[in-house]
């Protein structure tokens, strides 16, 4: 996928989770590294619902099991969006299998980061993508 | 046939086919044979006789025809000899005694001397002569000799003629007999031309002189020689003379005929009176040995017949007696056999019901079903009219279940012949009087008996109702009722040994009732016990989810905290979140693990098998283990040969055990190396972990795998915990092996074997 890479501190980044602990977490890490901008959708439909006033979004990291639709019809319905069509969506998940993780390939996906997160490596992770680069690290 | 025996029936007896018996052809035989013999007796003497005198007869008669024959050639040859003489001496002879020929008034008076003298011819070298007619007719020409000189002399043939047969009665030769001259040069009169080689035959002098000629015709003959070489031959025809001899064999012939005639009737008459009375006996002896004993002989006399007749009238009574006792018994046995048969088919029904109704018990579990199959057989196997089963619940009254067969739409009632009879109420109260109702208080068959008044003794009919208890051990569960129509006066309907095969069968039916009662509350159990696995299951995988994600957000923050994301910790501070977060790592591993182990046990450990790659597989693992590995001393390295062949395994599961594994090694080992290994041989694919640690030792080797074990006491590392166990439990799940090997000091190899993938079992790939 094209598109210009954005430093760490200019980039939004669109958490979809249903657990506000894990959209915490995620963000805190994210600001450790530099992140200021994060948003916070519950579900797919939430992030569709509320397209409009979103900003101009940079990555949507999406949890595959989510609470309306799953991942995959988010993922459909988002790129479908002519707002959102362009921007790298990475899937995080707790299914974490070979299988899962070239099933999220097959669908589009441009990333794979597997659940629970490793605190560790979840900064550099992220800073990759922005970077550019495709990860696909289920654990 | 006579009077039928006693006892007996029309059929035919017992020993059927009977041999022959031999009728009237004996009747004749004695009187033949008597017959016979005397005809014989008689006859053979007689023909010896007749044989003998015809024969001597016949000897004497030759003799005398030849004797008589013999004499009239003799007397003939006299006469002819005496004849010629006489026309020799009438001639004129010179003075040398020869003939000169006659004078004219000589030969007048010769012929007037001699008239039979027709002329005579002289035949003396050239001085012959001749006199008188030998060249005519009836002109017989005798040559003869006189004082040495040849002289034919001629012969009125009718005077020769008279010459032979002159004087001869009719018995001298017959009718037949014939006389010939016999000349030197010829005899006369040969009609035939043979007797030259007759005369030549008879100077034989064979005997008898009996010449055939050369047709056939036989004639007894003699020759009697005369002078001047003349000859008399004298015949009759064998014919004439044996004709006699006939005659005289005929004669004895017809009177040994009537000999043998009058012997015949003679001894007819008397045979028959002899053999009358046994005719009378051996008719007698065959209607006895046709089965008539009641046959009895008068007797006429008091000779051994008369005897034989009397010992023959005993004989018969006994043998009637005898033969009567016989038939008693053979009835007798007959009654048994028929009975014992009876018995034999009514134990096979028996058999064969209960047998059927087994079946019937294995194969139908739904009570009712099954209820109403026995009905339907025991109704069939003894032609019951209706059969009926009634449960009764704890107090309540007995409720009919099954009845067969079944009534059509709102009939009430069934048919018996001409009569209608009410099969079963739909439900009997336990205190009422029915049979229905004391067999189930009693416990025991009860049976009620109905007679169907008809107008007709043969059109009535007997209902009988028997009932019985449904037993389960004391317990009367329900009553099986059974009517049965039997026309009166028949049978006596159910019998002791019928209701045993009823009482037989109603237990089986009450434990098979008991059986399919047990078999619906088991499977009302296995029901809830699906229910609360399925319960059970969701249970475990919602409690996974709802403790790992709390755990999982205090391991997230607290690893926050360590990593200074919200600011510099003092030591103190750091080691507590520290020991918070190693401490929150193990209960979620132990949650984990005591999740799994639940699982497994409660056999809801499903494998999802599909062919999984190891090497794909370790490569999305690698950046966990490397993370587990910390330290800087520790080298993290891995061998495995890109053609290795896909194992068929549980991906989940076997990330599960290559985690634990390498977790394992990396938490023991503080430097060296960890190694993972993977290769393939035969059907299987292995995989080993080989680590420097401190090795365990050979007690433990096994105990590290039954679960909260420690590997090394007084190892500051945490505790293994559940996940070596878990681990073999997976491998062993998919067919592998999980072993260890270990040298205490240098470091332990953890190596597990996973069946290959085989392309032809792509069909377990499920889900």
């Amino acid at each position: 996928m094209s598109r210009t890479a954005r430093p760490p501190q200019e980039a939004t980044i669109l958490v979809v989770e249903d657990n506000f602990n894990n959209f915490l977490l995620m963000t805190r890490l994210m600001a450790f590294m530099g992140v200021k901008r994060c948003e916070w959708k519950a579900s797919g439909w939430k992030v569709l619902e509320f397209a409009e006033t979103l900003g101009e979004i940079d990555l949507i990291l999406m949890d595959l099991m989510l609470p309306d639709a799953d991942g995959y019809q988010s993922l459909e319905a988002i790129r479908a969006h002519p707002k959102l069509k362009d921007v790298p969506i990475v899937a995080v998940t707790a299914n974490v299998s070979v299988a899962s993780v070239e099933k999220a390939r097959q669908a589009g996906f441009d990333g794979f980061i597997g659940k629970p997160l490793d605190p560790d490596r979840f900064p550099d992770q992220i800073r990759r993508i922005l970077a550019g680069e495709e990860v696909w690290e289920p654990q | 046939m006579g009077t039928s025996v006693g006892g007996r029936t029309g059929e035919a007896p017992a020993a059927s086919p009977a041999p022959p018996i031999p009728t009237t052809g004996m009747r004749g035989g004695l009187g033949r044979t008597l017959l016979s013999a005397f005809l014989l007796m008689s006859i053979v003497p007689l023909v010896l006789f007749i044989l003998y005198t015809v024969r001597s007869s016949r000897a004497w008669v030759i003799d005398a025809a030849e004797r008589r024959l013999e004499a009239v050639a003799n007397l003939k040859a006299q006469a002819m000899d005496f004849w010629v003489e006489r026309s020799l001496v009438v001639l004129p002879k010179g003075d040398d005694g020869t003939l000169r020929p006659p004078t004219e008034a000589e030969w007048r008076r010769i012929q007037g001397e001699v008239p039979a003298l027709l002329g005579l011819t002289v035949k003396d070298g050239g001085r012959g002569w001749s006199v008188g007619d030998c060249a005519g007719a009836g002109t017989v020409i005798l040559p003869l000799e006189i004082a040495g000189e040849p002289v034919s002399l001629c012969y009125r043939a009718d005077s020769l003629q008279g010459l032979l047969y002159e004087g001869l009665s009719e018995g001298a030769v017959g009718k037949t007999g014939r006389l010939f001259l016999v000349r030197p040069t010829g005899i006369w009169p040969d009609d035939r031309g043979e007797r030259q080689a007759e005369v030549a035959f008879l100077k034989q002098g064979e005997n008898p002189n009996l010449y055939t000629f050369s047709d056939g015709e036989a004639v007894f003959a003699a020759y009697s020689a005369g002078a001047q070489g003349l000859g008399i031959l004298v015949e009759q025809e064998s014919s004439e003379v044996m004709g006699v001899v006939d005659r005289v064999a005929a004669t004895h012939i017809a009177a040994a005929l009537a000999v043998a005639l009058l012997t015949t009737i003679a001894v007819s008459a008397t045979t028959r009176k002899i053999i009358q009375p046994v005719i009378r006996l051996t008719e007698a002896a065959l209607k006895v040995a046709n089965g008539d004993f009641d046959q009895r002989v008068a007797v006429q006399s008091r000779d051994e017949i008369g005897i034989l007749t009397y010992v023959f009238n005993q004989m018969a009574a006994e043998l009637a007696v005898l033969y009567r006792e016989l038939e008693r018994k053979v009835a007798q046995r007959t009654a048994e056999l028929q009975r014992s048969n009876y018995e034999l088919q009514l134990q096979t029904l028996r058999w064969r019901t209960t047998l059927e109704v087994g079946q019937a018990i294995i194969a139908w579990r739904d009570p009712d079903a099954l209820m109403f199959h026995v009905a339907s057989l025991i109704v069939k196997a003894f032609r019951y009219v209706s059969v009926a089963f009634y449960l009764v619940e704890e107090g309540a009254e007995g409720q009919l279940r099954s009845i067969y067969p079944q009534p059509l739409d709102g009939a009430t009632e069934e048919a018996v012949g001409r009569h209608r009879v009410k099969p079963w109420p739909d439900a009997f109260s336990l205190e009422e009087e029915s049979v229905l109702a004391r067999a189930y208080r009693s416990g025991a068959p009860q049976r009620e008996v109905e007679s169907l008044e008809a107008l007709h003794a043969w059109n009535r009919r007997t209902v009988i109702r028997v009932a019985l208890p449904l037993k389960k051990g004391e317990r009367v569960i329900g009553v099986l009722g059974v009517i049965s129509a039997e026309v009166e006066g028949i049978d006596g309907g159910i019998d002791e040994a019928e209701i045993e095969t009823l009482m037989h069968v109603a237990n089986l039916v009450a434990l098979a009732l008991e059986n399919a009662r047990a078999y619906e509350s088991e499977r009302a159990l296995a029901r809830r016990l699906k229910a609360a696995e399925l319960f059970k299951n969701r249970f475990l995988a919602n409690m996974s989810h709802e403790l790992r994600e709390p755990l999982n957000t205090i391991l997230g923050f607290s690893r926050l905290l360590i990593k200074g994301v919200d600011g510099a910790l003092t030591p103190e501070q750091r080691e507590d979140i520290e020991r918070i977060y190693e401490n929150s790592r193990r209960l979620l591993q132990l949650f984990d693990d005591i999740l799994t182990i639940s699982q497994i046990q409660a056999g809801l450990m499903d494998l999802r098998l599909e062919p999984v790659s190891i090497g794909e597989l370790v490569e999305s693992i690698w950046p966990t283990a490397e993370a587990l590995v910390r330290g800087e001393k520790v080298r993290l390295l891995r061998d495995i040969p890109p053609e290795l062949p896909p194992v068929l395994a549980d991906e989940q599961r076997l990330r599960q055990v290559l985690l634990h594994l390498l977790g394992n090694a990396a938490k023991f080992t503080e430097e060296g190396w960890i190694f993972l290994r993977a290769w393939a041989e035969e059907a299987m694919v292995y995989v080993s972990v080989s680590d420097t640690g401190p090795g365990i030792p050979p007690a433990d080797r096994e105990r590290i795998f039954d679960g909260f074990e420690k590997g090394v006491a007084g190892s500051r590392r945490n505790g293994i915990g559940l996940g070596l166990a878990i681990s073999r439990r997976f491998v062993e799940m998919h067919g592998g092996r999980l072993w260890v090997q270990s040298e205490e000091g240098k470091g332990s190899t953890f190596t597990f074997s996973l069946p290959r993938y085989a392309p032809e079992r792509k069909e377990e790939d499920g889900e």
